[in-house]
């Protein structure tokens, strides 16, 4: 059942399963430490958001989730973005 | 050098014209399809004057400009110039418009200011330009490097761009050709997924400046090339082109480089995807039919080659791959590989987090910023609303899983997928078409790609500031390294074991005659020298031994050092 009280139709519980299938593997595949900043773990979790998600609240966790992943890449490359300009060894 | 720019624009010209005359024949009305095919045509074009002039001995200025001269004339003489239609002004957008037009500029500010500098590139990939020059025709000698037998399909678009100036400077505008593919065929891409105008052309632009791309388009790489043609052929495919036309562009992208071909899995299903409905007709079938012959020459051209000057097709590469000093080419499918290239590239890759961006991607996608955040989240969007972009994903996963199947688990193997961001520009564009923050942050993302895109790894902003201090005529990086004491000129020898950056030694313009030695000693090497009657010699050997020979000769002063890897006989 959804949060709503409605049967949730089977296209949802096959994406659900898919991206549950997915955060397994990637806890599988990966050390703990940096998991919780994982990728594909993010993307996941948006995934089941968007499932649950009324329209309105779609537009809102993707503003939220791109927001991080952006921050995520840049906190992860921006020191690297810094070795060519000689600004960090 | 007057003479050689009066050939360049005859012979630029005549593709133009050529290209449009073949192009009108088998145009098909779908906007799409028509203009990957006509900067298909022209590349073919290109390929074609320069495996003709290169087989005829006529790859020269004056060879190529003749030719070319006579074939305008006949074009003009049929009056194919007024049937040129030039496309109406395409619906950008302010914003995509100013991040395209930035893009096109800083692309050719570096074809002007920078030089060749990537190792590969200036290893294998171009010193057989350089004899190719010298010589005004295709050489036997390439070089010393295992890797000069590949598939040299990119090269002859950069020779096109060399040949007329005897001269480097616009040799990156090669990329810039197959930029323009990538382009247009993401755009079409878009459009097939029934986005706007103003949406493709987002996509196309955010696939343009996915660092990777960016980086290699003025590289002299050959990656990006493969990825646009990769990109063309999908495209096609979801456009419901003519298998015909499809066929060109595949034949063309055979040419480029072998790992093509890897990546065909994906275009493959999307046809299957789209196997009912009409497909696109080209206005004249048989006249589809001569440039699909000469796109399959260019296409087998290399692999002909190998066989006939080494009895194997993808020679140096055999049924057991090929081990390149510690990095080995994986030949066939390995479920091991597609495992480790997957995982690494989704922990720590995808997020460029490991090393600066690099040209030839060392431990880097260069995917960047839009790819990772709004493309994926994007995709994740469009695959639940669309089932068009479902299938093209599904097209792109397959494509990328054959790829990482089919290349070893090394430091460089995300190169070989770079036609994967493109789905995922898509998917950004798509969402900031219906998402007005999301469009704020997808262009905040397209500006930092912009500006960490400015410099490399291995074109930091010290190389790049050396290169604009050059006039030029003399634009090189080879004074950066070691050829400041080669005299201009002056004949040299190279005595090499391992890859080695011998492009630079043939000076921008190709004035310098370039000997490389396949000797087993020092002593050979002298004896050799003296025969050619050449004083200079670079030297780059890995094993003890052969470091000694050379040291000894220095101490009997048979030998001086200039630098590193330059000597000159006493």
């Amino acid at each position: 059942m959804s949060p709503h009280g409605t049967a949730i139709p089977a296209r949802q519980v096959a994406e659900i399963l898919v991206a549950v299938a997915l955060i397994l593997w990637r806890i599988v595949d990966r050390t703990a430490d940096g998991l919780w900043m994982d990728w594909t773990l993010v993307l996941c979790m948006y995934w089941i958001t968007s499932i649950f998600a009324g329209a309105r609240e779609q537009g809102a966790a993707a503003v939220v989730f791109v927001a991080g992943l952006m921050a995520l890449y840049l906190w992860y490359q921006l020191p690297q973005a810094l070795v060519p300009l000689g600004l960090r060894p | 050098m007057i003479g050689g720019i009066f050939w360049m624009i005859v012979a630029n010209g005549a593709a133009l014209l050529g290209a449009h005359a073949l192009w009108r024949r088998i145009r098909t009305g779908a906007a799409g399809i028509d203009a990957i095919m006509f900067l298909v045509l022209r590349l073919l074009l290109l390929s074609a004057a320069v495996v003709v002039g290169g087989l005829s001995g006529f790859l020269t200025p004056m060879g190529l400009g003749v030719a070319s001269a006579g074939v305008l004339a006949f074009l003009l003489l049929r009056g194919e110039l007024r049937k040129v239609r030039f496309p109406s002004r395409p619906d950008f957008g302010r914003t995509t418009a100013i991040l395209a037009a930035l893009i096109a500029v800083r692309a050719l500010a570096q074809v002007w200011f920078l030089a060749p500098s990537s190792g590969d590139a200036l290893a294998y990939h171009l010193p057989k330009i350089g004899e190719w020059i010298r010589a005004g025709a295709f050489t036997r000698e390439m070089g010393l490097d295992p890797c000069v037998t590949f598939p040299a399909g990119f090269e002859l678009v950069e020779t096109w761009w060399v040949v007329f100036l005897h001269h480097d400077l616009l040799i990156e505008v090669a990329g810039i050709e197959f930029a323009a593919l990538a382009f247009a065929s993401v755009a079409a891409l878009a459009s097939t997924a029934g986005l706007s105008p103003r949406t493709a052309f987002l996509a196309a632009t955010l696939f343009v400046l996915t660092p990777l791309f960016t980086l290699q388009t003025t590289s002299c790489l050959n990656d990006a090339p493969v990825a646009a043609m990769v990109l063309a052929v999908t495209a096609l495919a979801a456009s419901r082109a003519h298998p015909l036309q499809i066929g060109i562009a595949v034949l063309m992208g055979m040419g480029l480089k072998g790992t093509f071909l890897y990546a065909l899995s994906g275009p493959a299903l999307i046809a299957w995807f789209w196997r009912d409905g009409e497909r696109a007709r080209p206005a004249s079938i048989p006249w589809t039919i001569p440039p699909l012959l000469a796109a399959s020459v260019l296409g087998m051209f290399w692999y002909v080659r190998n066989a006939l000057w080494y009895g194997n097709p993808s020679y140096p590469v055999t049924a057991q791959g090929l081990d390149l000093g510690g990095v080995h080419v994986q030949v066939g499918p390995s479920l091991a590989s597609l495992e480790s290239n997957f995982s690494s590239l989704l922990t720590s890759l995808v997020s460029d987090r490991l090393l600066p961006y690099q040209t030839d991607s060392y431990r880097t996608a260069g995917w960047g910023v839009t790819a990772f955040a709004s493309g994926a989240v994007g995709l994740i969007h469009a695959m639940r609303e669309d089932r068009t972009l479902r299938r093209l994903t599904v097209g792109f996963g397959l494509s990328l899983a054959t790829v990482l199947m089919l290349v070893s688990h090394d430091g460089w193997y995300p190169r070989f997928a770079l036609f994967f961001p493109a789905i995922l520009c898509v998917g950004a564009a798509r969402l900031a078409s219906i998402s007005r923050p999301i469009a704020w942050l997808v262009f905040v993302g397209a500006f930092l790609q912009f500006g960490s895109t400015l410099t490399s790894r291995d074109l930091v902003p010290s190389k790049t500031m050396a290169l604009l201090r050059q006039s030029w005529r003399e634009r090189s990086v080879g004074p950066l390294y070691y050829t400041r004491e080669l005299p201009a000129g002056e004949a040299v020898a190279v005595y090499s074991t391992v890859r080695s950056i011998t492009y630079i030694l043939y000076s921008p313009d190709f004035s310098r005659r370039v000997v490389y030695l396949r000797v087993s000693n020092a002593e050979e090497m002298m004896e050799r020298m003296k025969r050619e009657g050449i004083r200079y010699v670079y030297v780059d050997v890995s094993s003890a031994h052969r470091k000694q020979q050379i040291l000894d000769l220095v101490q009997e002063s048979r030998l001086r050092s200039l630098n590193e890897r330059l000597y000159v006989l006493n």
